[in-house]
């Protein structure tokens, strides 16, 4: 049987430097700054969705662990920025680390036991885990605040420059920045050794323990990583809005996460920061114009990704690109 | 590549033409008030009495008060997520340029819009959220609605003065539902009756078989229950029919048994109490005309309830208070400070605005549901009057 390396964009791993489309896409977000300065928060919120997609897909798209309980991470990371801000820590981005790293050591420690499982079991498993936090949370009122939710926090302005404000432009940059750390992060991981390890052990498993890789520890290894990166998100949106509401653990996130990167495309770091923006920019202007259709019109895109453009946005994308530079798409999945 | 970024380009550019052009703000003449509302998702009930509320308020008062027109803009959030709703608040000030807020079906979204609510010194009014803290969010926040120990704190007292000696708490485990158990926990005791049970199930359950039979083997004479309406509703108090405890204790609730919600029970519902800051059934004039609107605008079937009336009421208050900058620069701290001890007879009754708390003093009610004409309904049986919000330390301790 032939190896091969799919849907990953392997063109990257020629190509170890960011690619052109990386810089016009973030191009793109820098100029949402200036052209839409009074939705700045929107955009903020969907940069906090796309950083949070692209830690699923970290884990999903790359590692090939299938999870429903994503949003225990963004959860946990999200209610650490907010104790650590209510304890008296304001400094913003050391408590954005913070979380993340907390939300890491979770991944950490669940991951040598659920990572054993795969397909349906690890499913289950995580979701479990995701609703036994969401319980949790609800029933410690005193830590969490429960179904009120955690407020009264605020926030040192950033670098000690920015100050926040409701117009969202701090909020904005901020979180962009973070965003694209991340994605350059991601995006040197893939092209890595480990990241090839990671790949070989979701396209064959057995194979890679045979070949005498470590997988267990592996997967670990990305789903900590994977958990960091969803902790920031969930950080960044306790920052943003100075509050947390129980639903940063509920499953409804898990799910819409998971919906944002199916639309934009799993496996491919650019699903994330495509489906975030269709997805919820679909969400927010039906909410104006007629707020049931939005679930339609997501459910027919869902329907359509699903039967013709397996890759998602990104997908149809590629192809859109490859075949106007004459080139016909080579080894993309059906 | 060079093409795709042209269109790019283009598609910017004329994006941003677009969004840019209608930037002509009438400042003076016009008080745009945004609805933080649920068009969709669990609590869309809700919503819909926003919207049905403001409506008729609109359709028998008019859309301009105090010489400014004023302006509904409708924002949902669709379901519970404050983060959403703190977004929402965010762009309705800056976008929409609103004077004043209202809405707030869940206390989390006030907690997370109090912060742009005090720095932004918008007058936000609050048509349900009834958590404690709500108000303290910021000094321009306002109530339409309740506090919860209103009618929970009634509940039990109107228990004892029917002779209640020994009563059973069944809540909804979430934050509204530890509030109330305990404030009616306290009245109850305080006024020297006895807590011989309390239980706190998962806030979906529908099959209370267990519980019921729990609170079966106690000895009571009283029931309290704090459940949101629908199926957790209709289970707990068909379960506590079935073992006959509808008929042998003092069964009290809020709102899990309004009129409009009554065509999903059968009869094992009747006798159920609720102990609420309004009642379809009141005889007033404010409520006779409120109801007669509401089913010409939305057919005969159409039912009032809570939301709805709370959403009326809100509307008054905020026309009361864009009346009070009449013929003066709008001022939002004016607006709210003007109406402070504010009073009048709202469709609940007689109502005001504690000029201390900002805390509403209002009558509660006591609803029976009754079977009239093979027709089930409340009736109201008894009320208590004026019935102020307590402290935060008595809520404390």
């Amino acid at each position: 049987m032939k190896i091969t390396v799919s849907s990953t964009g392997l063109s990257a791993l020629d190509r170890p430097r960011m690619p052109m489309i990386a810089l016009v896409v973030f191009a793109l977000a820098l100029a949402v700054f200036f052209v839409f300065p009074d939705r700045l928060s929107l955009a903020a919120y969907i940069g906090i969705f796309a950083l949070f997609a692209l830690s699923l897909d970290l884990a999903l798209g790359m590692a090939g662990i299938v999870t429903l309980g994503h949003a225990a991470f963004f959860g946990v990371g999200a209610y650490t920025a907010g104790w650590l801000a209510l304890a008296g820590w304001q400094e913003p981005i050391t408590g954005v680390v913070i979380s993340g790293l907390c939300a890491a050591a979770l991944a950490g420690a669940l991951g040598p036991f659920i990572l054993r499982l795969t397909g349906l079991p690890l499913v289950m498993v995580t979701l479990a885990v995701g609703v036994f936090l969401f319980e949790a949370a609800n029933k410690l009122t005193w830590l969490t605040g429960g179904d009120d939710g955690l407020y009264g926090m605020t926030f040192s302005p950033v670098l000690g420059i920015f100050e926040w404000s409701i117009y969202g432009t701090t909020d904005y940059l901020y979180v962009l920045a973070w965003l694209a750390l991340a994605f350059y992060g991601c995006h040197r991981l893939t092209t890595s050794n480990f990241g090839l390890a990671l790949r070989g052990v979701r396209e064959n498993r057995l194979r890679m323990s045979l070949l005498g890789s470590s997988v267990l520890a592996q997967l670990t290894l990305a789903y900590a990583l994977s958990a960091f990166i969803a902790g920031v998100a969930g950080a960044l949106l306790a920052q943003t809005s100075e509050f947390v509401g129980l639903e940063v653990l509920s499953v409804e996130k898990s799910i819409d996460v998971l919906v944002i990167l199916v639309l934009g495309g799993v496996g491919h770091l650019y699903g994330a920061l495509l489906g975030a923006p269709v997805y919820l920019l679909i969400k927010d202007m039906s909410k104006e114009w007629n707020p049931h259709a939005w679930m339609i019109i997501i459910g027919f895109m869902l329907v359509f990704v699903m039967l013709v453009a397996r890759g998602g946005i990104h997908g149809v994308l590629h192809k859109v690109i490859e075949r106007s530079r004459g080139k016909l798409p080579n080894g993309e999945p059906r | 590549m060079f093409e795709l970024k042209r269109k790019l380009a283009a598609f910017a550019a004329v994006t941003a033409l677009v969004v840019g052009l209608p930037v002509t703000a009438g400042a003076q003449d016009q008080i745009k008030v945004g609805i933080l509302s649920h068009d969709t998702g669990p609590f869309a009930q809700n919503g819909r009495g926003f919207h049905r509320g403001i409506e008729v308020y609109q359709a028998l008062h008019g859309k301009s008060a105090g010489g400014r027109e004023i302006e509904f803009v409708y924002r949902d959030i669709g379901g519970p997520n404050p983060a959403v709703g703190k977004r929402l608040a965010e762009e309705l000030i800056v976008r929409e340029k609103v004077h004043i807020l209202g809405g707030f079906a869940l206390s989390s979204e006030a907690l997370a819009v109090g912060p742009i609510v005090e720095q932004t010194k918008t007058p936000a009014i609050t048509f349900i959220a009834s958590s404690p803290s709500v108000l303290a969010g910021s000094q321009y926040f306002l109530k339409s609605g309740q506090h919860i120990a209103q009618s929970s704190s009634a509940g039990a007292t109107f228990a004892r003065k029917q002779g209640a000696e020994k009563c059973y708490i069944v809540v909804s485990d979430y934050q509204p539902g530890y509030d109330a158990q305990k404030a009616f926990r306290k009245t109850f005791e305080s006024a020297g009756g006895q807590i011989v049970g309390e239980v706190r199930v998962p806030l979906n359950t529908v099959d209370f078989a267990a519980i019921v039979e729990g609170i079966a083997s106690t000895e009571t004479d009283c029931i309290n229950v704090f459940v949101p309406p629908g199926a957790p509703a209709i289970g707990l108090l068909r379960a506590l029919a079935e073992r006959g405890l509808v008929e042998s204790n003092f069964v009290v609730g809020m709102g899990e048994a309004e009129d409009h919600i009554l065509p999903q029970y059968d009869d094992s519902v009747v006798g159920f109490k609720g102990a609420l800051y309004y009642a379809e059934a009141l005889d007033n004039e404010e409520n006779k005309t409120f109801i007669a609107k509401l089913k010409e605008l939305y057919g005969p079937d159409t039912q009032p309830d809570f939301a709805s009336a709370s959403a009326y009421d809100g509307a008054h208050l905020i026309y009361e208070m864009v009346k009070s900058q009449e013929g003066k620069d709008w001022s939002g701290p004016d607006a709210v400070e003007a109406v402070k001890g504010l009073s009048w007879n709202g469709v609940r009754g007689p109502m005001k605005i504690d000029p201390e708390t900002r805390e509403l003093v209002q009558n509660i009610y006591l609803r029976e549901v009754q079977k009239v004409d093979g027709k089930l309904q409340n009736a109201i049986v008894d009320q208590l009057e004026a019935v102020e919000a307590p402290s935060k330390e008595w809520m404390e301790n």
